[in-house]
């Protein structure tokens, strides 16, 4: 490593910050417009071809609201929470492995902000901290609609969040390693883990919905319930970091899920070579792109067609159904593994050799 | 290894005024955020040593499961701002006496190990599968007795929990 590599990790670092930013842009708007279309409504149409800029417009009234803090409110925790909410989101995003990695001349370029032994930990470790964005806004606004969110938010992510761990671990176990570059390569071998590991990955994708708060999960800011739950007190640019953390979120559990389940940036190479030049790392990207982008659309597929849960129902669903189920699948496929290994079972699902 | 010592010696000044201030402040929900510190401080101490795992785990456990269940009570019980009453108790001495206690075991454990070196030995960091094949075979018995404590009181806090008289599951009525 000498400061070349670090140049280039630096540019892929703020190249992926902004494309964060831009989907998350045309995600706001996808939400309002597409959600429009699938009720035949028109949605936003005023601000710039099919409405696109209506998000920049929103962007740009919130950057110049006053920023204030409640009197009721704790200060200093009220200041950093959106922090705590906004920071988490993104470090989750610098280990998802967007295509494979490349080189220009003898240096290699990574498509992937930072490589981790312990990659899938990280994201959990990031998506439990985040936790306290919600928690600690909905404390220290002094107000009581944003407590009960609070509330509601932690019980709700310490439940969704076992699922999602026990959701993890077969494909760890599959894959034999918890780096995500590790797991993508593995499926690039054999097969997409989504062919035998369909259930955990329905289960991660749900669960990643209950964390990211979206609808039919959304009981932490139901509005007509909780005005806006934990961030009702909230304007302005801090009002807009919770906003951008939500999408992020979004962007960060349909690419995870891309990773793990849908084999990453693997997919057919059509053509290798455009006028002599190798573009089979681009293809990885656009496949990565494609399916991630397929997860998002169903996010706010999921937004418009379905209605909130009751919360004795999020409750029985998450403890009572997804656990139980994810435990029976976190057993079932150590011991297929274990008979694979032993030779008792032909090795039909391969697992790469350990 | 001047950078190492430097960093420990950060690490642990945040946490001793963390460690002071979580016994010291008035406020419940300030109190479980100087504890999120402490075990920050003990993650990056994991780090610092090339246990890349276990200052992780330690991250998601004590940060992202224990603290935030502590906020969780708090908020459903006592969620008051700004100073709360009746925090102390006549407990002191006594745990005075668990905490000296505490620091002078781990201090002779440290000291029989390392002796007087102040030097930070990093070795290579242990990888995961390693950890827990280590685990699996040298560790097995610790290792189940671990879970068979967690598992009792796991049951003790149902039994605790759990009332049985009719007029209390006429109240949860509503769930069909």
């Amino acid at each position: 490593m000498d400061w070349v590599d670090y140049l280039i990790r630096s540019v892929v670092a703020v190249v992926v910050f902004a494309a964060i930013l831009g989907t998350c842009t045309l995600l706001v708007w996808f939400e309002r417009r597409g959600a429009a279309w699938m009720q035949v409504r028109v949605g936003p149409n005023k601000a710039g071809p099919f409405g696109l800029l209506q998000t920049v417009a929103d962007a740009v009234k919130l950057l110049t609201k006053e920023v204030f803090v409640p009197d009721s409110a704790d200060p200093l925790v009220y200041r950093i929470a959106p922090l705590l909410s906004l920071l988490p989101a993104f470090l989750a995003l610098t280990i998802v492995p967007f295509g494979p990695g490349f080189h220009i001349g003898d240096r290699y370029v990574p498509m992937q902000i930072a490589d981790l032994n312990i990659g899938i930990l990280w994201l959990l470790c990031m998506s439990s901290i985040a936790v306290y964005g919600y928690i600690l806004a909905g404390w220290s606004s002094g107000s009581k609609y944003p407590l009960l969110g609070a509330v509601r938010q932690s019980a709700q992510v310490i439940s969704y969040e076992l699922v999602m761990s026990l959701a993890i671990i077969p494909v760890v176990i599959w894959a034999g390693t918890l780096s995500t570059s590790g797991i993508v390569e593995a499926q690039s071998r054999y097969h997409w883990y989504v062919v035998p590991l369909i259930v955990p990955a329905i289960a991660f994708f749900v669960s990643g919905i209950a964390e990211t708060n979206r609808p039919p999960f959304d009981l932490v800011e139901a509005e007509s319930e909780l005005v806006a739950g934990a961030i009702t007190e909230y304007g302005g640019v801090r009002f807009m970091m919770f906003f951008l953390a939500e999408y992020t979120n979004i962007i960060t559990i349909s690419a995870i899920t891309t990773t793990l389940f849908l084999g990453g940036w693997n997919g057919p190479i059509l053509f290798g070579t455009i006028a002599g030049w190798s573009v089979v790392p681009l293809w990885g990207l656009f496949w990565f792109l494609l399916k991630t982008g397929v997860l998002l659309f169903v996010f706010i597929w999921v937004r418009v067609s379905l209605p909130r849960l009751r919360y004795d129902q999020l409750m029985t669903f998450g403890w009572k159904i997804m656990i139980g189920v994810n435990v029976a699948v976190v057993l079932a496929v150590s011991f297929v593994i274990a008979l694979m290994e032993q030779g008792a079972l032909p090795m039909f699902w391969a697992p790469p050799g350990r | 290894m001047v950078g190492p010592n430097i960093a420990f010696w950060i690490i642990a000044l945040v946490m001793a005024y963390a460690g002071v201030r979580l016994v010291t402040t008035r406020n419940v929900v300030h109190a479980a955020l100087y504890l999120m510190i402490v075990l920050a401080g003990t993650a990056a101490i994991f780090l610092l040593l090339g246990a890349e795992f276990l200052g992780w785990t330690q991250v998601l456990v004590y940060i992202g499961a224990i603290v935030v269940l502590f906020l969780f009570g708090v908020m459903l019980t006592r969620a008051t701002y700004g100073e709360s009453k009746g925090l102390d108790n006549d407990q002191r001495v006594l745990a005075a006496t668990v905490a000296v206690i505490v620091f002078l075991v781990f201090a002779g454990a440290m000291w029989k190990a390392f002796g007087a070196s102040t030097e930070i030995v990093l070795e290579k960091s242990t990888t995961v599968s390693e950890l827990g094949r280590d685990l699996m075979t040298n560790w097995v018995l610790p290792f189940e007795a671990v879970s068979l404590v967690l598992l009792a009181s796991l049951i003790g806090a149902i039994t605790l929990a759990r009332r049985d008289d009719p007029e209390h599951v006429r109240d949860r009525g509503v769930e069909r």
